[in-house]
């Protein structure tokens, strides 16, 4: 009886351990979950990717954007943060970095190599330490309802100089066309105007002046002062400065407006955002560069903003989240986006699988630019980016002047 | 003689003493718990506010500020605007939502038909979770698809994008907070009036009482009490007022209606400025504890 009762203890204590060394490995991703498309996708490549590989489970955890930047903070403070994270890199990384929170993957950069370019790499190194990798290429910039546009009396070459695109907003509301869609609610949206506006004053390196010798710089000034003129004329949508992203961009799916400055994830979200489900017509949806002509013209015309998406490595993440992270970021994984015209992907080889005419254009551009800005709000890092939105918002509604919005911004940037 | 008073002192001493054991024993948990959620929290926060800090890690010495946070919070217009916010949430509570909940409960504090269900439809928003309430009516006040604007669209005029007027936005807070709160505070009234002697009303009527008399002589004293604990509730609920805002108009546009605790969300937490959040959160406190105090002080000394 005490044999037997030994043996089933060895047995079950032999269970429990075999239980143990086989247990799963989970993987936490936390992404913005916007696209319901895109996290099908997402889930594909998840899915195969837990086929192939017994004992590590990866799970997506989406959310909305503004949650997402909201509660991240609290997220990475928590005693069980996700292993992966969605980032914009820039000002981001570096604070999570400095304060601890994401993981030193620099041993894996062989690994990376061989599947995106050095420049993906790079722009998630903080300090030469590497904390994730970027996936995939965004660029912003005018998404033009061509019919709507000519139904304003306004042909598309008219939009490629600034002075063009300020007469082309008198003709539009002549003729009874809202010009503009924005969001002033969740206020990002309108930040690319003056970022626009300060690349094509200040050419590619005006970030990182104002970063060093400050926001009061007569480049500034005259790009805050171009938007404060533009927003003068009242070119946006009645409602604006309350208007959210997702709906914003549901009404220019709709043919509220003509044009709006947005991103290239905007090519299926005007779509999935109209009250049709279908929004503007393939052939309708225009892209062209954000207007050149400028006095300065300092960046030739030709800088564009937009931002390197990627993924950053939380500390305490096991190396299974950067084995799959390298998945992740291969074309084999990358290529089911690019043939669904879902971005840009980084991946080296992906270009083949790029079918999507718009997206092939927009890779085009980007390469062809003379800086790549990536997004303000992110490479001034939280504090002074959320003010860089409050001041976008406030100058293209004419509440505040060029030098409020420096010396705003430049408080900002010093307190961060 | 002499024994037996050392005896009886003895005696009651040890029993003094035994009183000071029973008490410690009852009175440790409270004591625990208030350090611990109240005191601590407090004590960490009051600490974290002299730091310029991201709330990322332990806050060092070389982000060390002083009072540079209280003195830029004090001078910052947005946080100025939030604070006649707020004042103007206590001011249209105390001058109509509470005189608002008086009046029904007189209406329906007594046995009529219907006024069971009345005070429970009145009293329904209550228990509608404030995000939930805030989502409601941003859409009850959107420009494109809400009521307000369809009505008035109808009537021939424009849309309404009320959410989107820098003036107007925060009268949209005041009239969703009428909305919600004022059925509590009238089931709070309504309770009051049932426990008035009906005697009183009997001997009043004999009297001659008209019925303003009757609600100013006998009702409004009876309930005394009952207010002055109503008004309390209300001024410290719309000193702390944040659930309502987000969903509703996100303290925009323009930044023009966040209240105290919106703004230390907006500006302290998502722009990972955790020390500036700190003084706005100390600061709160601050004037919470004076109100508090000062009305336990001088309005509710009797109750």
């Amino acid at each position: 009886m005490k044999i037997k009762m030994l043996s089933a203890l060895a047995l079950a204590a032999g269970m429990v351990a075999s239980n143990a060394i086989a247990q799963d490995v989970e993987i936490r991703m936390l992404h913005i979950g916007d696209t319901p498309v895109n996290n099908e996708t997402m889930q594909a490549i998840i899915d195969e990717y837990n086929a192939a590989t017994p004992g590590v489970t990866v799970v997506r955890e989406p959310m909305e954007n503004e949650a997402l930047r909201t509660k991240l903070p609290t997220l990475l403070q928590s005693n069980d943060p996700p292993d992966i994270i969605s980032s914009f890199g820039g000002g981001d990384i570096e604070a999570q970095d400095e304060a601890g929170y994401l993981a030193d993957i620099s041993g894996s950069e062989a690994a990376f190599q061989a599947v995106v370019p050095q420049s993906s790499i790079d722009a998630f190194k903080v300090n030469g330490k590497l904390v994730g990798v970027a996936t995939d290429l965004a660029l912003v910039n005018f998404y033009v309802n061509e019919p709507l546009l000519n139904e304003g009396g306004v042909e598309i070459e008219d939009l490629a100089t600034w002075d063009g695109f300020m007469e082309a907003i008198d003709t539009l509301k002549s003729n009874g066309v809202t010009p503009v869609i924005t969001a002033g609610g969740d206020k990002w949206p309108v930040q690319h105007w003056l970022l626009y506006l300060m690349l094509r004053e200040g050419g590619p390196d005006i970030m990182n002046r104002v970063r060093t010798e400050g926001f009061d710089i007569p480049e500034f000034i005259k790009a805050a002062n171009d938007l404060i003129e533009m927003g003068a004329k009242e070119p946006f949508q009645d409602g604006w400065l309350n208007e959210a992203w997702l709906p914003s961009i549901g009404k220019f799916g709709d043919g509220d407006g003509a044009i709006y400055l947005a991103g290239n994830w905007s090519i299926q979200q005007q779509a999935d955002n109209a009250a049709d489900g279908k929004g503007i017509a393939p052939d309708d949806l225009v892209l062209i560069p954000f207007p050149a002509g400028f006095d300065a013209n300092a960046d030739e015309g030709t800088g564009t903003v937009g931002g390197v998406t990627g993924w950053a490595v939380t500390a305490g993440a096991p190396q299974e989240a950067v084995d799959f992270l390298a998945y992740y970021a291969s074309v084999d994984a990358q290529k089911k986006f690019a043939e669904k015209g879902l971005g840009i992907p980084s991946a080296i080889g992906v270009d083949a699988h790029i079918t999507e005419p718009k997206l092939q254009w927009v890779s085009k551009i980007i390469g062809q630019a003379s800086a790549h800005q990536l997004f303000a709000d992110r490479f001034l890092g939280p504090a002074a980016g959320g003010a860089y939105n409050d001041v976008a918002v406030a100058l293209a509604a004419n509440e505040m002047t060029a030098e409020e919005a420096a010396a705003t911004l430049q408080d900002a940037w010093d307190n961060r | 003689m002499a024994t037996a008073s050392r005896r009886l002192a003895f005696s009651a001493s040890r029993r003094e003493v035994r009183g000071w054991k029973t008490a410690a024993i009852f009175v440790a948990p409270s004591i625990i718990l208030f350090t611990l959620f109240i005191t601590l929290p407090v004590m960490e926060a009051g600490y974290a506010s002299f730091f310029n800090w991201n709330g990322l890690r332990a806050p060092s010495m070389d982000n060390f500020v002083g009072l540079q946070n209280y003195e830029k919070l004090l001078s910052h217009k947005t946080f100025q605007r939030a604070l006649s916010n707020t004042g103007l949430i206590i001011a249209a509570a105390l001058l109509i939502q509470l005189p608002l909940a008086m009046a029904m409960a007189q209406l329906l504090a007594h046995k009529r038909i219907g006024s069971v269900t009345f005070r429970m439809i009145f009293f329904l928003p209550f228990i509608l979770a404030e995000v939930a309430a805030g989502l409601l009516w941003r859409f009850m006040f959107d420009g494109d698809v809400g009521f307000i604007s369809q009505i008035n669209q109808a009537l021939g005029g424009d849309a309404v994008h009320i959410l989107s007027d820098k003036n107007l936005a925060v009268v949209t807070i005041l009239i969703v907070a009428t909305w919600k709160f004022f059925g509590f505070h009238m089931m709070l009234y309504v309770a009051g009036m049932q426990a008035i002697d009906k005697s009183l009303y009997e001997a009043a009527s004999i009297d001659g009482a008209s019925a303003w008399g009757k609600f100013w002589n006998v009702t409004l004293p009876g309930i005394a009490s009952t207010i002055r604990l109503s008004v309390f509730f209300s001024i410290l609920g719309c000193l702390q007022f944040f659930d309502l805002v987000v969903p509703l108009t996100g303290g925009g546009p323009l930044n023009s209606s966040h209240t105290i605790v919106s703004y230390l969300y907006y500006f302290g937490i998502t722009r990972m400025r955790i020390g500036y959040g700190d003084a706005v959160g100390v600061t709160l406190f601050l004037v919470c504890v004076v109100v508090a105090f000062s009305y336990k002080k001088w309005i509710m000394r009797d109750d």
